[in-house]
């Protein structure tokens, strides 16, 4: 179950002018998105998920697992308060389970620019310190970026034009054996 | 009067693409003082989704006078026509890229090919020593339809080196993570044609 307060009318009031707010880059961050119970029931799923490497050297470097079935009721409730803040029906696409650990990374490409659209981000990355690298960067390749630092059990919601693409900064060796954990979404 | 040393040893390599490795490129007295030289530059930290490295300026902006004798050196007809003998690539003498680099703990540069309009042999010269354990190793990948797949050689920065690789299609390569507090010191750039 998602925690109660974001559920409430006036708290998705608040999160949809906040969400409005920074014009070039619409974004909000739900923190302690789901219950204590319930963000650990999806850890549990994921400690049991079929990770495999995959590296193409000039895109990527990182784990990734099928989204297990049940995910889905977790995946629904995301959509449903999703729905609420950016106040249209959407069904979420494109569900990507991925893992990032020392050496892992991703690069931006000028030959797979995505283009504008919603970017749900459910970030599963407990105890991550800012020194190991791996934030997640937009950036629009003229000087402006912005970082969504690692926090476990946080939703981020980002409405992006296509001048701001997405990568997965560097992992340095101080991350030792821990890991980076991301579901990502897009929206039909 | 050539900077060369008479002892400079130059090996070349055809895997996992052609490159070439010229230990005790300059007499080493002359390596320690365009060191100190290097040091004195001001170096930025530049970051970016592919690297994390501290670089200098083009070093023509240099006021030097040692980093500019190098750097004529390195441009110059002597120099270009030998590479050229070496490589069989033609090259435009007076026209270079160069500049000073710092890796340190936790600096990167991640995989690529370097191909850019004009590039035609890549070169590092290294003013630094790392061990395998201290990381910053040259990497070089194999390919396959023109896309890297594996590492298939490391080499270590060793001080007064120099290192050339022909820019092309499979030139893929990368510096991997500075594990330790030392600096991983070089000159760096390309040569055009």
């Amino acid at each position: 179950m998602v925690n109660p307060i974001y559920n409430k009318p006036e708290t998705v009031q608040q999160l949809q002018s906040l969400f409005k707010k920074n014009a070039q880059f619409p974004s909000i961050q739900l923190h302690t998105f789901f219950t204590e119970q319930e963000y650990k029931k999806i850890k549990s799923l994921l400690a049991s998920s079929n990770f495999k490497h995959a590296k193409k050297p000039l895109l990527y470097s990182y784990f990734q697992a099928p989204i297990k079935k049940e995910l889905s009721p977790f995946l629904f409730e995301i959509d449903t308060i999703i729905s609420s803040i950016i106040n249209k029906k959407i069904n979420l696409k494109n569900q990507t389970l991925l893992t990032f650990q020392h050496k892992d990374y991703t690069l931006l490409n000028d030959k797979n620019i995505k283009p504008a659209g919603y970017d749900i981000i459910f970030d599963l990355t407990d105890n991550w310190q800012d020194s190991y690298g791996g934030n997640l960067i937009y950036t629009n390749g003229q000087g402006t970026s912005f970082t969504i630092p690692a926090k476990a059990n946080t939703l981020t919601i980002i409405k992006r034009t296509n001048h701001f693409q997405k990568y997965i900064e560097y992992i340095n060796h101080y991350a030792k054996k821990k890991k980076r954990c991301l579901i990502f979404l897009s929206i039909k | 009067m050539s900077l060369l040393t008479s002892n400079h040893k130059i090996k070349q390599f055809s895997t996992p693409f052609p490159h070439f490795i010229l230990k005790n490129f300059l007499p080493k007295p002359q390596a320690i003082e365009l060191l100190k030289s290097l040091k004195d530059e001001p170096f930025e930290l530049k970051q970016s989704d592919l690297f994390c490295l501290y670089q200098t300026k083009d070093l023509i902006s240099s006021t030097n006078p040692l980093i500019q004798q190098f750097r004529t050196f390195l441009k110059s007809k002597e120099f270009t026509q030998y590479l050229t003998k070496i490589t069989n690539i033609k090259l435009k003498s007076n026209i270079i890229d160069m500049a000073g680099t710092i890796y340190t703990d936790t600096n990167y540069l991640l995989p690529h090919d370097d191909q850019l309009e004009g590039r035609k042999i890549a070169y590092i010269y290294y003013l630094s020593e790392l061990k395998k354990s201290d990381g910053g190793a040259l990497a070089f990948y194999n390919s396959k339809h023109n896309q890297p797949t594996t590492i298939t050689k490391r080499t270590q920065p060793t001080f007064n080196t120099l290192i050339l690789f022909p820019v092309s299609k499979t030139s893929f390569h990368e510096v991997e993570e500075v594990v330790t507090d030392k600096q991983r010191i070089a000159i760096s750039g390309w040569f055009h044609g």
